[in-house]
């Protein structure tokens, strides 16, 4: 179990110290006071640990109610939200786990490690959930992801779905001042991200931070200049022209961003576009809240466009990266019961709104149920930007994860390694800060890609 | 008459570069004091405006009430005064006995302090934190203060008994003709005498420990438990953007003890500079 | 450890001998000494000859594995190049800056005690107070830096001042200098308060300007206090940890990344404890022969003094 643990938090370059001492922490109290320890627990017994990557404040206090909620229908529970960021969620499992402190329940896990987990049989059927809310009532897409075919079951049901990189939010003002249209390829976004690069405003942020979005948006970007990772035999495809063609133009655009891109995440993507610093910038539809309460000066000068690809001409395809964020329970959690009750409860319609709406248009209802129904549209931004948020779901609804890069594809288990090593982002890294030549970087990074996959 | 006018004058022009050398010094610490002082709004705008269109202490308010700022800050206190006192007693004796006793090891004890005192905490994290472990004092400011003395015991070794070498001998030595004990003369001679040199190494000591990084970075979890420099960065950028005006206004407010201690003891501080760090 | 036992027979029985009150002084410090200095040491040691994960803390002996790993890959010598790279940067910045300053300082006027304190602050400040200050004034967004450079027309668009090489190391040195040249200036300071005024006059009345009077009386005076600088902070800066740890993270990729960072990553990033600790092991080296370099010249100092 331990030797599992350990070697899982080995693939991840950049594991957050914090919980990792913790790990250290819990596992020297493990070994000094192995009789201790359980007593404590169960003395407070009913406390359940909730972790998800959601952490806007209003997305937090939704969470705290719907908790309170629940608390109020199940006297003598109390549950505790954990709020980690992405690049947190490995580790910190794994440190929970050495500690015999599982999570009851999690959120927003990324499908690749939810797969990953589910590899080393870490993760416990969702199958009953999915069966009381309706199989039905999903999405397709999503569910074809997250089924394991040989075990025969759903290790993981995708909550809610969305796109990150996807949606282009772009500023009407700043283009038409430029005179130039809305891009629907490369070769046009760079043309308007030149024309609107002046006086301190950049054309476009394109984040290569090494986190886990500048990996999406690159892994994007390869797909949209027709390439893939991985042939759909899982063989390393990454030492391709395409892949060449995506690192090109990254090049381009980064030229027009903001200089400090090269450490930028989702936070400073929004911020930088919200604060309208740039004319076009990549993120979900948390942009529209933000835009409102914090510059409603330019509530009326942006929208958003699908994030153009290489031309068709030129091999490029329409294709976007999704988010697919999943509900997990850990096959060491102590009640699966209780766990069950607590994913059911996220699915009751009133709770589920109020969720999406705490960030309107951010996550998108990965139930049709929920999609088609007036309470949830009966959002006054969701209204206000009508058009804006059709474009989001239509962007959504073409997405995929690196699970499954074409539906030819083989579900790939060492996804979430991949993501973890930062291996996709740090092409990039090679090309801007290291001066490395687009193919030369490209077959380091096959070569790298493919030593993990062996590992 | 006129090499007068032009001593004064040159003079004049001297004393106005070390002004205007003082200001470039100074010039990022008035940026934090401003920016401070201006709203959220004022800090985002562009082109940057140097003057706020109006001061506010909103930072200060929203970091002191609504923050663990507070707490953090009394964690920091907690630890630094603990290290010093542990330090400052031990190191007391130690440095008076290496001083002034005559035993086998003596200099070697000194050079062993003075290499350990130039030791990177770097290196001895790894197994400092294991130590602690072992101890029993995981996550807790104890252990914290415990983990400090390995780099502020060296240093205050180390400048109590340079203090120590500059006192005058002869003193004790005529005290003890008149049939003081060592330990009384320690208490009553040696200490008022020295008391200057502990003052400054008190300070120092204080202020290391208060800003120390590495240690409480890695050894404490609980965020009840952390200390400014690295609980700070966790106030201020855990929110979904950087609120520039109030990190400064945290870095202004966590400065403002060593501001104290600057005005208020600076000449114990560069006696403090010239005795313990180089004897130049 | 044994002691000197050879105390005075006429010494009465319950006193204790000067050698041993000595060593009881001395106890309490020994103590703190062994078991939080030595004993640790000791530890990573013997860390580095084993294959440690630092989640498990569990692994086997490898003899000098851990070593060969290190010394062949390109990361350690690149570290190390960074590491001198910015010693002898920051080194060539404090020193210079700290002269020149001192030099202004040492003057009578009005203030100077307010312009002294002014100049010790970036010395007492904590890092991450350092670190938050400049990285504010270098945004690449909001900066004063870049607004101030924009408006005076030297450059179209902010400069990446961290996210490129050798951008980032340049400016890291650079606020390496301005916080740590007061440690410079009041060394210098006190050193230069005691060089006779008549040495000046007499130079002056020789006609010697201003750059030749500190050629030929200032710099011989302070050469030997600048000597011990130069070993003290190079030993320190050498080990810096906090200050490029927070302003780059030892990035971008691993431009700024020295070798206490480099231990950091291997012993927490990367989990390799083990190597981690050889890391460790291997600047121990290197700090212990800069220490005896230093300890040979302090003696050879104190004994010159001494005469």
């Amino acid at each position: 179990m331990k030797e599992r643990d350990s070697s899982l938090n080995l693939q991840s370059a950049r594991t957050t110290r914090r919980s990792l001492l913790k790990g250290m922490g819990l596992l020297a109290a493990a070994g000094t006071g192995v009789l201790a320890a359980p007593h404590v627990v169960r003395a407070q017994g009913k406390t359940l640990a909730f972790w998800t990557t959601q952490r806007g404040p209003t997305q937090m206090k939704a969470y705290e109610e719907i908790w309170k909620a629940f608390e109020a229908a199940n006297p003598g529970f109390t549950v505790a939200p954990q709020y980690l960021t992405e690049e947190e969620y490995l580790p910190k499992l794994t440190a929970a786990m050495a500690a015999n402190q599982v999570p009851d329940l999690m959120s927003h896990m990324p499908p690749e490690f939810a797969m990953a987990l589910n590899d080393r049989d870490l993760l416990s059927p969702m199958d009953e959930i999915l069966k009381e809310v309706g199989a039905d009532d999903f999405f397709e897409n999503s569910l074809e992801l997250l089924k394991d075919e040989k075990k025969g079951f759903y290790p993981a049901l995708a909550i809610v779905n969305s796109t990150t990189t996807g949606p282009l939010w772009y500023r009407k003002d700043l283009l038409e001042k430029a005179g130039v249209t809305v891009p629907t390829n490369w070769a046009e976004y760079l043309a308007v991200a030149k024309a609107t690069t002046k006086g301190g405003i950049f054309g476009n942020v394109y984040p290569f931070g090494k986190t886990s979005m500048g990996d999406k948006l690159f892994l994007q970007t390869i797909w949209q200049a027709g390439g893939t990772v991985f042939n759909p035999d899982l063989s390393v495809a990454f030492n391709s022209p395409q892949v060449v063609r995506a690192l090109e133009f990254v090049q381009a655009a980064v030229k027009l961003s903001p200089p400090s891109a090269a450490t930028y995440a989702y936070a400073e993507t929004i911020n930088v576009f919200v604060q309208g610093r740039v004319a076009m910038a990549p993120y979900s539809g948390r942009v529209l809240g933000n835009m409102v309460s914090n510059n409603a000066k330019l509530e009326n000068d942006f929208s958003v466009t699908p994030f153009p690809h290489l031309a068709e001409g030129e091999g490029g395809r329409k294709v976007f990266v999704g988010d697919f964020q999943s509900l997990v329970i850990p096959a060491a959690a102590k009640d699966k019961e209780v766990s069950k009750a607590m994913a059911l409860w996220l699915f009751r319609k009133e709770n589920y709104i109020k969720y999406l709406h705490a960030v309107p248009g951010h996550n998108l209802p990965n139930l049709k149920s929920i999609a088609n129904s007036e309470e949830y549209k009966a959002d006054p931004l969701l209204q206000k930007y009508a058009q804006e948020s059709q474009t989001l779901i239509d962007a959504t609804s073409m997405s995929r994860s690196f699970l499954k890069e074409t539906p030819e594809h083989q579900l790939n288990v060492r996804a979430g390694s991949i993501f973890n090593s930062r291996v996709l982002v740090e092409t990039i890294h090679d090309v801007i800060i290291g001066g490395v030549s687009p193919a030369d970087a490209a077959a380091k990074g096959a070569d790298k890609i493919a030593s993990i996959m062996k590992a | 008459m006129m090499s007068m006018v032009v001593r004064q004058s040159a003079r004049a022009f001297r004393v106005g570069l070390v002004w205007l050398g003082i200001f470039l010094i100074a010039m990022p610490m008035l940026w934090a004091l401003l920016t401070s002082l201006k709203p959220k709004g004022d800090t985002l705008t562009f082109p940057v405006a140097i003057w706020p269109e109006s001061f506010t202490f909103e930072s200060y308010s929203t970091l002191l009430f609504d923050t663990m700022f507070v707490q953090l800050f009394l964690n920091s206190v907690v630890v630094a005064v603990g290290t010093t006192l542990l330090v400052l007693i031990v190191g007391t004796l130690g440095a008076y006995g290496l001083t002034r006793f005559k035993f086998r090891g003596a200099e070697l004890g000194a050079a062993t302090i003075l290499f350990t005192y130039f030791l990177p905490s770097t290196i001895i994290v790894v197994p400092i934190y294991l130590t602690i472990n072992q101890l029993g004092l995981s996550d807790t400011l104890t252990g914290l203060v415990l983990s400090y003395t390995t780099f502020a015991l060296p240093f205050a070794l180390w400048m109590l008994r340079l203090f120590f070498q500059t006192l005058p001998v002869e003193i004790e030595q005529a005290a003890r003709v008149d049939g003081a004990s060592r330990l009384g003369l320690f208490f009553e001679i040696v200490l008022p005498q020295a008391l200057p040199g502990i003052i400054a190494t008190s300070l120092f000591t204080f202020i290391i420990a208060y800003n120390e990084y590495l240690f409480s970075f890695i050894f404490i979890n609980s965020d009840a438990k952390k200390t400014l420099p690295v609980g700070i960065n966790f106030i201020v950028k855990t929110s979904y953007e950087i609120e520039w005006n109030i990190v400064m206004a945290a870095s202004v407010l966590m400065t403002l003890p060593v501001l104290i201690v600057i005005v208020s003891c600076q000449r114990y501080l560069l006696s403090g500079f010239g005795v313990g760090n180089t004897k130049g | 450890m044994t002691l000197a036992l050879d105390a005075p027979a006429a010494r009465k029985s319950w006193r204790v001998s000067d050698p041993m009150l000595g060593f009881l002084l001395v106890l309490p410090s020994l103590l703190l000494f062994l078991g939080l200095i030595v004993y640790p040491l000791f530890q990573a040691f013997v860390l580095s000859f084993h294959d440690v994960s630092t989640l498990t803390l569990e692994g086997e002996y490898v003899g000098l594995k851990n070593y060969e790993d290190v010394l062949g890959r390109s990361e350690f010598w690149i570290s190390f190049g960074n590491t001198v790279i910015w010693t002898v940067g920051s080194l060539i910045g404090q020193i210079s800056l700290g002269i020149l300053i001192a030099l202004l300082l040492n003057t009578q006027f009005r203030g100077r005690s307010i312009a002294r304190g002014v100049m010790l602050m970036p010395y007492m400040l904590s890092s991450v107070v350092t670190v938050m200050i400049w990285q504010w004034m270098l945004n690449d967004l909001y900066g004063v830096v870049d607004a101030t450079l924009m408006a005076w027309g030297v450059t179209d668009m902010p400069v990446p001042w961290l996210t490129r090489m050798p951008n980032a190391m340049i400016t890291t040195i650079m606020i390496g200098t301005w916080k740590l040249f007061p440690f410079v200036v009041i060394t210098i300071l006190a050193r230069l308060q005691t060089i006779p005024e008549q040495l000046y006059e007499a130079a002056k009345i020789d006609g010697a300007g201003p750059f030749a009077r500190f050629l030929d009386i200032t710099l011989p005076q302070i050469k030997s206090v600048l000597l011990f600088i130069l070993l003290l902070r190079g030993i320190w800066d050498f080990k810096e940890f906090d200050l490029i740890f927070l302003m780059t993270g030892g990035g971008p990729q691993i431009g700024t990344q020295t070798l206490p960072l480099l231990i950091y990553k291997e012993a927490f990033g990367q989990l390799h404890l083990g190597r981690g600790a050889a890391i460790a092991i291997l600047m121990l080296i290197i700090m212990t022969i800069m220490f005896f370099i230093y300890l040979w010249y302090y003696q050879r100092e104190e004994k010159r003094a001494a005469q």
